[in-house]
């Protein structure tokens, strides 16, 4: 069966221009550059990488907010990389999008009711009736009280303005959602609330989604796969387990190996369940500019395992390993020493 | 070119310069504390009525040892913080209570005796350095202003020393790179200059609000990294203030978490961490995701919402969210305020109506 979604060779550079009167083009940042992949009809995508590699954009293209440089996007069949407003109305319902910011992703003058019901209003689907009605089923299944449902969003914890989110996003039965740090900004122990719902939903309503963070933990609780992107590019893609315990791309390891764990009095820099022989990597640096980045292996500049090939060519995204659908961009891929 | 070194950590990390066992040296006991601060409270009046930002807050801190304050937004840390350093309004916030800084209480002091401290023996680290830095000033002004003017340094002097702690923090050719400006420092960079410019006094005491939180995994572990490497050169007392438990459990000797105001627990972070007294604490713990987890259970969360300071709940104001209240008796936790007492060991602090242990008894150990 084809996949839902299909993206390949996609790109987007945004033009930076100088000058104040007569704007010159001088660059362009290239945000996206090149990634392509596959989400299956109910399956989990999770994207992670650091700060500016480009998944914001890469939501924001695949739910067309924003139409690419170049590449293609195909949903069901069809590609949508540069279809105009008439083309993309059927399909406005089917993909939805669920936003970082529970405070500024809901209009503060309208009610939980109104906000809900809006994607169904403007896609005309149902009665007034048939959308109250669909409005408290769908408080309920994201864990609110129905009895809420004339408040105002201020009158919610930022939780409780994520499940609004999400309420709002299932309202018209979409077959896929592409979440966008839907809990980087909400504390642990609500972070958790939302994630269980958002495994919840998506297991029993079948629902298919690219779940973009930068919390790989937090990633790791919610996809069947994961993208791990660097400054515009996938470097590694596999299923959950293959890149948790079995990453091949020296930048997916130092990933892991950076994340700060709560470890029970064992000492700094041990993790525990990981015996004491679990090495941290540390990368020296920052990413470079994406509006001018390195030739080669886009990592190379903090790459612990950089070698002259690596600046002067670029690594293909290539099967590697044993696992079906394993790809990883390196010269040298292998795995950690145990 | 290659810039990069892959620098494994040994396995007993010995050279990190921490004690995470939670042992303490016999004599450290006796040491006065460099900050103890003494029942603190920041109240702001605003439209909605009495906010209690912080209330009845005792805590102390010794040279050479970081304290991290956890909680969750809103729980009072960065009023705390500030309030150590009287940089509160004095309009909007109401404080009371003592900041006993070595032998001196600080907020007793008017606003020109506490300049003498802020920037020199005191520092702040913040979480956002792209806002603290100043977009029109090169690096070098904004780091030697304040130290010329308190210590009457030449020019020449003051960049010289603002070189040498750019260097410290890991800038490579700082001596170029003092002349330039905030936007051509990278966001990891920022932070650096951040804690460049906090050293730049010789502080005694660094308070570092959230100080990673905006930055990536890899680059927090390299500023993690500084921090613990400059608190062992110069037994630098650090106040961290975070609500990443991963981030505790790396760096920090105690912790001290809060909820709503109060401290509801302290203690060596090793010993909170693997066996918390309080069901706040040990609901934080289970409710973040780790990478050695199950993926395909689901997590922990605590119940319900953070409370609602303008009407905070009576009694423990953690009662409404807590799965243990039953296990106290009659309605206690509900009306009357658990009193902020050691556990025995006197660096044990707990509130809490529950008998100590009770949580340990319930299912030994929680957090794998
Ligand atoms: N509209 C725009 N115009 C110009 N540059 C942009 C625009 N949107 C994004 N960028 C740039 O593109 C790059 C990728 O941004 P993007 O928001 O996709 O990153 P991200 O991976 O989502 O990062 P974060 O984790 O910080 O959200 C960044 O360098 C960003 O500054
Ligand atoms: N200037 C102010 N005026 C009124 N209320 C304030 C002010 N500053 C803080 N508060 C309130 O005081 C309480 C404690 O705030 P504080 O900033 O100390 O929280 P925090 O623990 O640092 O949270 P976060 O993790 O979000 O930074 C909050 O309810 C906050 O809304
Ligand atoms: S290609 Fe070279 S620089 Fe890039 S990740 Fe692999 S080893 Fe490192
Ligand atoms: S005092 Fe009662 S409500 Fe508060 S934490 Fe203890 S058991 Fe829970
Ligand atoms: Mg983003
Ligand atoms: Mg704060």
């Amino acid at each position: 069966m084809n996949p839902l979604l299909e993206v390949s060779g996609l790109a987007k550079h945004f033009p930076v221009r100088r000058g104040a009167v007569l704007a010159r083009r001088v660059g362009a940042v290239k945000a996206v550059d090149g990634i392509g992949f596959t989400v299956a009809r109910g399956e989990s995508l999770g994207l992670v990488g650091e700060s500016g590699c480009g998944k914001s954009t890469t939501g924001r293209l695949i739910t067309r907010l924003l139409e690419p440089t170049a590449g293609a996007i195909r949903y069901d069949g069809q590609d949508i990389a540069h279809a105009g407003r008439r083309e993309l109305m059927p399909l406005r319902g089917r993909i939805q999008m669920v936003f970082q910011d529970p405070y500024s992703s809901l209009n503060p003058r309208h009610t939980v009711g109104e906000i809900i019901a809006a994607p169904m209003a403007s896609l005309g689907i149902g009665s007034r009736t048939g959308r109250r009605d669909r409005v408290l089923e769908l408080l309920e299944t994201v864990g609110l009280d129905a009895a809420h449902v004339h408040r105002y969003p201020h009158e919610f914890s930022g939780g409780q303005r994520q499940r609004i989110g999400v309420a709002r996003a299932l309202a018209t039965e979409p077959e896929l959602i592409v979440a966008d740090e839907p809990v980087s900004a909400l504390d642990v122990s609500i972070q958790a609330q939302i994630v269980n719902m958002l495994r919840r939903l998506q297991r029993e309503l079948g629902i298919a989604m690219l779940f973009i963070a930068h919390d790989l933990a937090v990633v790791r609780q919610v996809s069947h796969r994961v993208a791990v992107m660097y400054l515009g590019r996938i470097v590694e893609i596999a299923d959950r387990d293959t890149l948790y315990e079995r990453s091949q791309h020296p930048y997916t390891q130092a990933l892991l190996s950076a994340v700060p764990e709560v470890d029970a009095g064992i000492g700094i820099g041990r993790e525990p369940g990981r015996g004491a022989g679990r090495e941290r990597i540390r990368l020296v640096g920052d990413v470079p500019s994406p509006l001018n980045p390195p030739s080669g292996c886009r990592f190379r500049t903090r790459c612990p395992k950089a070698a002259e090939v690596c600046a002067a060519q670029e690594p293909p995204l290539v099967p590697i390993g044993g696992a079906d659908g394993h790809l990883t961009a390196c010269h040298f891929p292998a795995l950690l020493p145990v | 070119m290659v810039t990069s070194v892959y620098d494994g950590y040994d396995s007993d990390n010995s050279d990190n310069g921490y004690d995470n066992t939670g042992s303490h040296e016999g004599e450290e006991a006796t040491v006065r504390p460099l900050l103890a601060v003494e029942d603190l409270a920041v109240r702001f009046d605003t439209e909605g009525g009495t906010v209690q930002a912080v209330n009845g807050l005792s805590f102390s801190l010794r040279r050479g040892r970081t304290l991290a304050v956890v909680g969750e937004s809103g729980s009072g840390k960065s009023a705390t913080g500030l309030a150590i350093l009287g940089l509160h309004d004095r309009r909007r916030a109401r404080i009371s209570g003592r900041v006993e800084f070595d032998g001196v209480d600080l907020a007793g002091l008017q606003e020109r005796g506490l300049a003498a401290y802020r920037g020199s023996r005191i520092a702040m680290v913040f979480q956002d350095a792209l806002t603290a830095l100043s977009p029109y000033h090169t690096i070098e002004r904004q780091l030697t202003d304040a130290y010329r003017r308190r210590t009457g340094a030449s020019r020449r002097a003051a960049r010289t020393r603002a070189v040498e702690m750019l260097a410290r923090v890991g800038i490579p050719d700082p001596v170029r790179r003092v002349a330039e400006y905030p936007h051509e420092f990278s966001g990891g960079m920022r932070q650096r200059v951040m804690i460049a410019m906090a050293l730049m006094g010789e502080p005694d005491l660094v308070i570092a609000d959230e100080p990673t939180t905006a930055l990536d995994v890899t680059v927090q572990a390299q500023i993690l990294d500084l921090l613990a490497g400059l608190q062992a050169e110069s037994d630098l007392a650090l106040l961290l203030i975070t609500h990443d438990l991963g981030v505790v459990s790396g760096v920090a000797h105690d912790m001290l978490v809060m909820y709503a105001g109060r401290g509801v627990e302290q203690g060596p972070a090793a010993e909170v961490l693997a066996a918390p007294e309080h069901p706040y604490t040990r609901g934080l713990l289970r409710s973040v995701p780790t990478l050695h987890g199950d993926p395909d259970a689901d997590l922990t969360p605590i119940a319900g919402s953070p409370p609602d300071l303008l009407d905070p709940p009576p009694g423990c104001a953690f009662h409404p969210r807590c799965d243990q209240r039953e296990r106290v008796g009659g309605d206690r936790c509900a009306t009357e305020v658990p009193a902020f007492v050691p556990l025995g060991d006197p660096e044990r602090m707990r509130a809490c109506h529950l008998p100590s242990g009770a949580l340990e008894a319930l299912e030994g150990s929680v957090i794998r």
